[in-house]
């Protein structure tokens, strides 16, 4: 059996769930799975997010369409850009937030209908509609805010 | 063996630890045709049971009207289509009939005038019987129930004729349209009739949602399907229900100790449909167990296909590694994780009925708290806002209910595939 860490009723062996409260027994497993957090080494791409808060550099995997949000292995959610290390939860990152990809030698910032919107130099973007960003821009998922270095 | 629909299946890991004890583990049944989509559709025998009570006036009556007169022009040749309408008494607007004369069935449509109070039972009643004129195994049998008020006295009747159209292979979509009607009457009617039910919360609704049951009509693939699960003896069943199209009970039938007989109704030929077992395993050793065997029955009515059967054993491997017993199944655990928001969010009402006030209260926080997780903010609002009103009035509100009760239903389509 397994004790509820919230009510502390009984409840069989492999429930993902407390019976009597509802609390989550999953969060416990999901904290075994490994990780597939991967970041491709900043230096030789053209294009980077620098965290405003704390100057962290991420750079972009070799794709042409990269997804920016939170890891949830139990949705199968694994972005390009992983913001859990960088208060993504708190700073209110939905899972899957936006993305960024080129177009010839440009390259653009779309809103995937997130909850609490990208902000594009403080001006809320259209949810599902391509924005394009340049060397300085200011970028802002929820409340996490990065600098767009390209060079 | 049949092939035209395909029984596979995963469970939430790929390994399970063996256990001193018994444990629980979470099984996904995917029922699903083989080949993607029909392209030959069987006749429809269709039957709309439409509430002409007072309240009904206005928008409400109008938009039923237009959203019928866009099914009867969607409707072919081959289908046949009857309208009867009810408050007290039911009358037939048009009888059972093929679509011959699509003006004349509209100008027949469009003599719905509201009056009086509500009847569910009288209308079904002859609902039933319009569509008994045109009945086949070929076809594809449907009655649509709308309402928008409380029946009064009759529901033992309503419960009852929709037993008796599940005999005959009728299954029935019951719509409530406003906050006004109850929603256990309506659930019912559809549970019984192995159809659905469905909450319009505006009368702008009603056009839409009639156009969404028109498209699951043409997408029945197949019908009258049946699962036997046989398990193993280290193996019992704890509870079963649907997750897609929808997440709903499933009432199943106990042929022996160790044997369920599901009805499970309609396959479509987009999701199919989906199921989510708990099951007890009592296994002590490593090694790979069948723990059930799965048998599907089923009807494909536009090409005759009567009873055809497709078989799956159910297998499942324990280890004593606990590392390898680590690696989960996102899908199952997603699926999972909405159906646990379902059902805090039924048992919070149960409590909430039965008077419990203060646990009803904590289920609905639980259940908001699972609803933000699932990124679903809305009804996570929802859930909170219920909770408040519980805990200030001992009540909640008859349109936070109903949205709580009909969308967390719809919480499994929006998953990520």
């Amino acid at each position: 059996m397994v004790t509820c860490h919230e009510c502390g009723s009984e409840n069989f062996d492999g429930a993902l769930y407390c019976e009597s409260c509802g609390a989550d027994f999953s969060e416990i497993l999901k904290a075994d799975y490994p990780s597939e957090q991967d970041f491709i080494p900043v230096g030789g791409a053209s294009l980077k997010l620098v965290v405003t808060d704390t100057g962290e550099e991420l750079a972009f995997p070799e794709k042409d369409d990269i997804l920016i949000g939170r890891e949830d292995p139990v949705s199968a959610i694994f972005p390009d850009i992983d913001t859990t290390l960088y208060n993504g939860e708190e700073d209110g990152v939905s899972r899957r937030h936006a993305r960024i990809f080129q177009q010839g030698n440009d390259y653009f910032v779309e809103d995937l209908e997130s909850v609490n919107s990208t902000f594009l130099n403080k001006v809320k973007l259209d949810p599902k509609t391509p924005a394009p960003i340049v060397d300085g821009d200011e970028l802002m998922l929820g409340r996490l805010k990065f600098r767009i270095a390209l060079s | 063996m049949a092939n035209e629909i395909s029984l596979s299946y995963e469970l939430n890991k790929d390994r399970f630890q063996t256990m001193p004890e018994s444990q629980l583990a979470y099984l996904l049944i995917d029922v699903k045709p083989s080949n993607g989509k029909n392209n030959i559709r069987a006749p429809l025998n269709l039957c709309l049971v439409v509430d002409r009570s007072a309240s009904m006036k206005g928008q409400k009556i109008e938009n039923v009207k237009k959203a019928i007169s866009n099914i009867i022009d969607q409707m072919s040749e081959s289908d046949y289509f009857s309208l009867v309408s009810f408050n007290e008494e039911a009358e037939v607007l048009v009888p059972g009939q093929p679509i011959v004369d699509r003006d004349a069935l509209k100008n027949l449509v469009n003599q719905l005038t509201p009056k009086n109070g509500t009847a569910i039972s009288s209308g079904m009643k002859q609902g039933l019987e319009e569509l008994r004129k045109n009945l086949a195994e070929n076809k594809i049998n449907r009655m649509i129930l709308l309402t928008d008020g409380q029946t009064y006295g009759d529901e033992e009747d309503c419960h009852q004729f929709a037993s008796a159209a599940a005999s005959e292979g009728i299954l029935i979509t019951a719509l409530g349209v406003g906050d006004e009607w109850y929603e256990e009457v309506l659930d019912t009617i559809a549970q019984k009739s192995n159809g659905k039910s469905d909450y319009i919360a505006t009368p702008d609704d009603i056009i839409p949602i009639f156009a969404d049951e028109m498209t699951n009509l043409q997408s029945v693939f197949a019908q009258s399907a049946m699962i036997t699960l046989r398990f193993s003896q280290d193996v019992t069943l704890r509870k079963i229900c649907r997750v897609l199209p929808a997440i709903s009970e499933l009432e199943y039938t106990p042929i022996a100790d160790d044997c369920v007989l599901i009805n499970i109704g309609e396959i479509d030929d987009r999701d199919g449909q989906t199921l989510l077992a708990e099951v007890f395993l009592n296994l002590r050793q490593q090694g790979k167990y069948r723990i059930a065997q799965a048998e599907l029955v089923y009807d494909i009515p536009a090409n005759n296909l009567f009873q055809q059967k497709v078989r799956k054993d159910i297998v499942v491997e324990l280890t004593d590694s606990e590392l390898l017993s680590k690696k989960i199944n996102p899908r199952v655990m997603n699926v999972a994780e909405r159906v646990s928001a379902y059902d805090l969010q039924t048992r919070a009402m149960q409590q909430a009925a039965s008077g419990d006030i203060a646990g009803a209260t904590r289920k609905l926080r639980a259940a908001a708290t699972r609803l933000l997780n699932l990124n679903e903010t809305e009804l996570a609002e929802t859930a909170l806002e219920e909770a408040l009103n519980l805990s200030k009035q001992g009540s909640m509100s008859a349109s936070g209910t109903k949205k709580l009760r009909y969308e967390t239903r719809k919480l499994t389509r929006r998953l990520v595939s």
